[in-house]
């Protein structure tokens, strides 16, 4: 689903999808400097020309926490929900999962996702939802289901 | 999303958030520093909904998977999140609980999770298994992995799955508000996220067996 290789950079990789919807993938695969960083912005939007785009920002390949990450993430999602995109961030670190969460949550881009892996992005590519509305609904009806369970065995 | 949590704080708001604040000293013993952040998300009523959600959880996982157990399946799942409140809040707690009914401590002290907090999903079950392979750990291992295993796209099956579940999808909603505080807080300085946050003595006694297994962790190097 994704592939043609716009520009490897060092630092990170830049796709664009071979079909519909629009996705455009970044990966990173090491911490960026400001020359980087700009770069990086300036690709995607070249990629977007503005249009709402699906983003999927691969941070697996990234081994440590470097606290740079945070602002340029931050800049990344204001970009793509600027464009009135969506974005998906994958990692299979807790920690750089809770950076992501900071991000989208800071940015209340409600529709921003956190996932663990490729195929869970993917997955969510298919589907629309909303996260804490989602979480929520989820939560309160597991919660009554098992509430009633446990009622009707007393 | 219910409000935008840019917005300053209306009157009412800040008053309830008082109130809250005051309630939530006096049944956990300290002041969350998280309810500001869920009342400008959530707004007031927002905010019931999602503590009401959660302490109705806490109350199913504990009677379901069992007082301790619970704890640290709400821990790590926040944990997974990214969240270090949740995660070192919960299984804090839950060490506590199984030092003051079994008079024993988990391998799942704060550095450990620290550690696991950097570790990547495919080798954290495997040290999970190195961590937790005493025969009295059985149950916490196989909660804590099958916990991994559903947030790996896993389908529930059994009884507990459906527990887990619901320890994973409350902790989604939570820690959209946790996290502001979940990122950069120093895992010792994470009080037990329950009342048990209010027993000074047994607090220290704790305080005291992690010190002493760590000064003989260090004489026997």
């Amino acid at each position: 689903m994704i592939s043609d290789s716009l520009m490897a950079g060092t630092r990170y990789r830049f796709d664009r999808p071979d079909a519909p919807p629009p996705v455009v993938r970044v990966d990173l695969l090491e911490s960026l400097d400001d020359g980087h960083e700009a770069a990086l912005l300036a690709e995607l939007a070249a990629a977007t020309q503005g249009a709402p785009t699906t983003v999927l920002i691969g941070l697996s390949a990234l081994t440590r926490y470097d606290p740079r990450l945070r602002p340029f993430l931050l800049a990344l999602q204001a970009q793509i929900s600027g464009e009135g995109g969506r974005a998906v961030y994958v990692s299979d670190r807790p920690r750089l999962r809770g950076v992501a969460l900071w991000v989208i949550h800071m940015s209340e881009d409600s529709q921003a996702k956190i996932v663990p892996n490729m195929a869970a992005a993917l997955e969510w590519l298919r589907i629309t939802d909303e996260r804490v509305s989602s979480a929520e609904e989820r939560t309160l009806s597991r919660l009554e289901r098992l509430e009633g369970e446990r009622g009707e065995r007393r | 999303m219910s409000r935008s949590r840019s917005e300053d704080l209306r009157f009412g708001e800040r008053l309830a958030l008082r109130v809250i604040d005051l309630i939530s000293t006096l049944y956990l013993g300290y002041k969350p520093p998280v309810n500001e952040e869920a009342f400008r998300t959530l707004g007031v009523r927002g905010y019931a909904k999602w503590s009401g959600a959660t302490g109705r959880t806490m109350k199913v996982l504990a009677e379901g998977l069992g007082e301790a157990e619970s704890q640290f399946v709400i821990g790590f799942s926040g944990l997974w999140l990214g969240c270090g409140y949740c995660g070192a809040g919960h299984i804090h707690a839950g060490n506590l609980i199984i030092y003051r009914d079994r008079d024993a401590l988990t391998p799942l002290d704060d550095a450990t999770l620290r550690e696991l907090y950097d570790t990547p999903d495919s080798e954290a079950v495997a040290r999970l298994h190195e961590l937790l392979c005493a025969p009295e750990h059985a149950r916490l291992l196989g909660l804590i992995t099958r916990l991994y295993e559903l947030r790996g796209g896993a389908e529930p099956v059994t009884e507990d799955d459906a527990y887990l579940e619901l320890a994973l999808s409350c902790w989604d909603w939570v820690t959209e508000c946790t996290i502001v505080v979940g990122l950069e807080i120093p895992f010792e300085s994470v009080p037990p996220l329950t009342p048990l946050a209010k027993n000074r003595k047994l607090l220290r006694s704790y305080a005291e067996a992690r010190a002493r297994e760590s000064k003989a962790d260090t004489e026997g190097e």
